[in-house]
């Protein structure tokens, strides 16, 4: 893995969801995460079609990556949908599982 | 299923509406919580025997139903659809245009219901209409265009064809009481209720479920088998309970409430399903009310079908209306608006380059604490005072209620302030 990838997934672990209050990183909600041509890609979702959170996540995780990488590109996919089994075992802990 | 960043973050701009268009109505919501404690203790007197007909008591009612249920289905409505369908409404103008019909209509339809006022009573009776079917338009268009979220949208599909029942009804009632059209009220008033208590808010509060639930408890989407299941037995429940209401038909009225009581054990068996894989371990204080009305709405259904089945339930009729609209749906409401309205303060109160404001960090724990513990003792009092026909503990029960309004005022004006005042909501 590139740094610049392990640096934009450090980064992302200082975007929050407002609602759980945990990073998107140990929620599960990105995807994936490569640089590709140039361009630093992520694919990530959200806890459901419906999160109003949403457009104000995809936001902040373009922004804090446009601090890294001149070129981002965020896509947001609902396949498959998101399910608690993707948080992370430290995302379980700091939620009290 | 995927979007591009450019034209998801490009609609997500205009589907975030001025914080203004929802908090109005929930700030409104909020002054008819209050206001419908006090005008049910003005009518204590007539409480345990109130089955219809102006008065205070009616206006209770109607505070409780458009005041609060309505006022806080629109305004999460307007607010959250346009995100969750990722289609904008089709104009703000029409939204700001509704809360001008439909807040003033409100305020003069239970004014002259509580003075007995019926020239004021039509024309709050008009303007309220002309509300609701402005949000059942602007919600409908939305809704025509969404593919995907089929439980959902099946469900706000549903409450919109009640809404537009209900309304139509609830108008004809109030310009009955001018006109003298000779329709029997009772029969009338009966299906109104149903088709708004089960119908338009019911619908909406099955609907709301089956997305806020799972975002709430981090828990996977519920079973859409079962949760088109619970529609069907739903729909079917009130469409059995109106005919049965208009008919005088105790058969109908008993199988629309069975019917309702299938569709409440499918709901709820969806949602088991779901919560119990959730990963937030405590779900808090919100819960607590959402499973207290959870409790309820099946009491009230059992009960409706036990008075349909001829049972001597003293005070019947009264406490079943009790149960169905503060127990069920007014608790499950204040639940959800309590998580809801710091949920949507941080994502208005996000700036350019700064972070969203942690969810936890709006909510004012202690007042809300204070609202749970007053409201629970305001049901038990005031569902003791119809039951055992007592007056003086329906007025008891109302303080109480009144307490735990003001307490939940106390903790949305936090929510407002910790936002960064009026001016985050104004801008």
């Amino acid at each position: 893995m590139s740094d610049i990838v392990d640096q934009a997934r450090d980064a992302l672990r200082q975007v929050i969801d407002p609602e759980a209050g945990l990073n998107i990183i140990d929620m599960g909600l990105v995807y994936d995460l490569r640089e590709e041509e140039g361009v630093l890609k992520v694919t990530m979702t959200f806890t459901t079609e419906a999160c109003p959170a949403g457009p104000m996540l995809v936001a902040s995780v373009e922004e804090t990556l446009c601090a890294l990488h001149p070129n981002v590109e965020v896509e947001v996919t609902f396949d498959p949908p998101w399910t608690p089994e993707m948080i992370t075992p430290e995302g379980r802990g700091l939620l009290g599982r | 299923m995927s979007l591009a960043v450019a034209s998801f973050l490009g609609g997500a701009k205009s589907r975030l509406l001025p914080a203004s268009i929802p908090f109005r109505f929930f700030a409104a919501a909020v002054a008819a919580h209050v206001l419908l404690w006090i005008a049910l203790f003005a009518g204590s007197a007539e409480v345990p025997r109130f089955v219809g007909g102006l008065g205070t008591p009616l206006a209770a009612v109607h505070l409780l139903t458009l005041g609060m249920l309505a006022m806080t289905a629109i305004g999460a409505a307007f607010q959250l659809l346009p995100v969750a369908t990722k289609q904008p409404m089709a104009s703000q103008g029409a939204m700001r245009l509704t809360s001008w019909l439909f807040i003033p209509g409100v305020a003069l339809l239970v004014v002259a219901m509580a003075t007995r006022a019926i020239y004021l009573l039509a024309a709050g009776a008009l303007l309220a209409t002309l509300g609701l079917l402005l949000f059942a338009g602007l919600v409908a268009h939305n809704l025509w265009r969404v593919k995907g979220m089929g439980l959902v949208v099946a469900h706000g599909r549903a409450a919109l064809a009640a809404l537009v029942l209900v309304a139509a009804i609830g108008f004809v009632l109030a310009a009955d009481y001018h006109h003298f059209w000779g329709i029997d009220h009772a029969r009338t008033a009966l299906a109104h209720f149903i088709l708004g208590a089960f119908g338009f808010m019911g619908m909406l509060a099955l609907g709301f479920s089956y997305v806020l639930v799972p975002m709430f408890a981090l828990s996977p989407a519920p079973s859409a088998p079962l949760g088109y299941g619970a529609l069907a037995a739903a729909s079917a429940g009130i469409l059995l309970s109106v005919a049965g209401a208009f008919a005088a038909s105790p058969m109908l009225l008993l199988s629309g409430a069975l019917a309702g009581l299938l569709a409440t054990l499918l709901h709820f068996e969806a949602l088991r399903r779901s919560l119990t894989r959730r990963m937030r371990k405590r779900l808090g204080l919100s819960f607590i009310l959402v499973r207290g009305a959870w409790v309820l709405l099946p009491a009230s259904l059992a009960l409706g079908a036990a008075l349909a089945a001829g049972a001597p339930v003293p005070n019947g009729a009264t406490l079943f209306g009790f149960l169905a609209l503060f127990g069920w749906l007014l608790t499950f409401v204040l639940g959800i608006l309590q998580r809801i309205m710091p949920f949507l303060g941080s994502m208005h109160a996000t700036r350019p380059g700064g972070k969203p404001p942690l969810v936890s960090e709006l909510t004012l724990e202690r007042p809300l604490q204070a609202h749970a513990v007053a409201h629970g003792l305001a049901l038990t009092a005031v569902g003791a005072g119809i039951v055992l026909d007592t007056p003086a503990l329906v007025a008891v029960g109302s303080l109480l209620g009144v307490a735990g309004a003001l307490a939940f005022a106390w903790f949305a004006l936090g929510v407002v302030r910790r936002m960064g005042g009026l001016g985050a909501i104004a801008s």
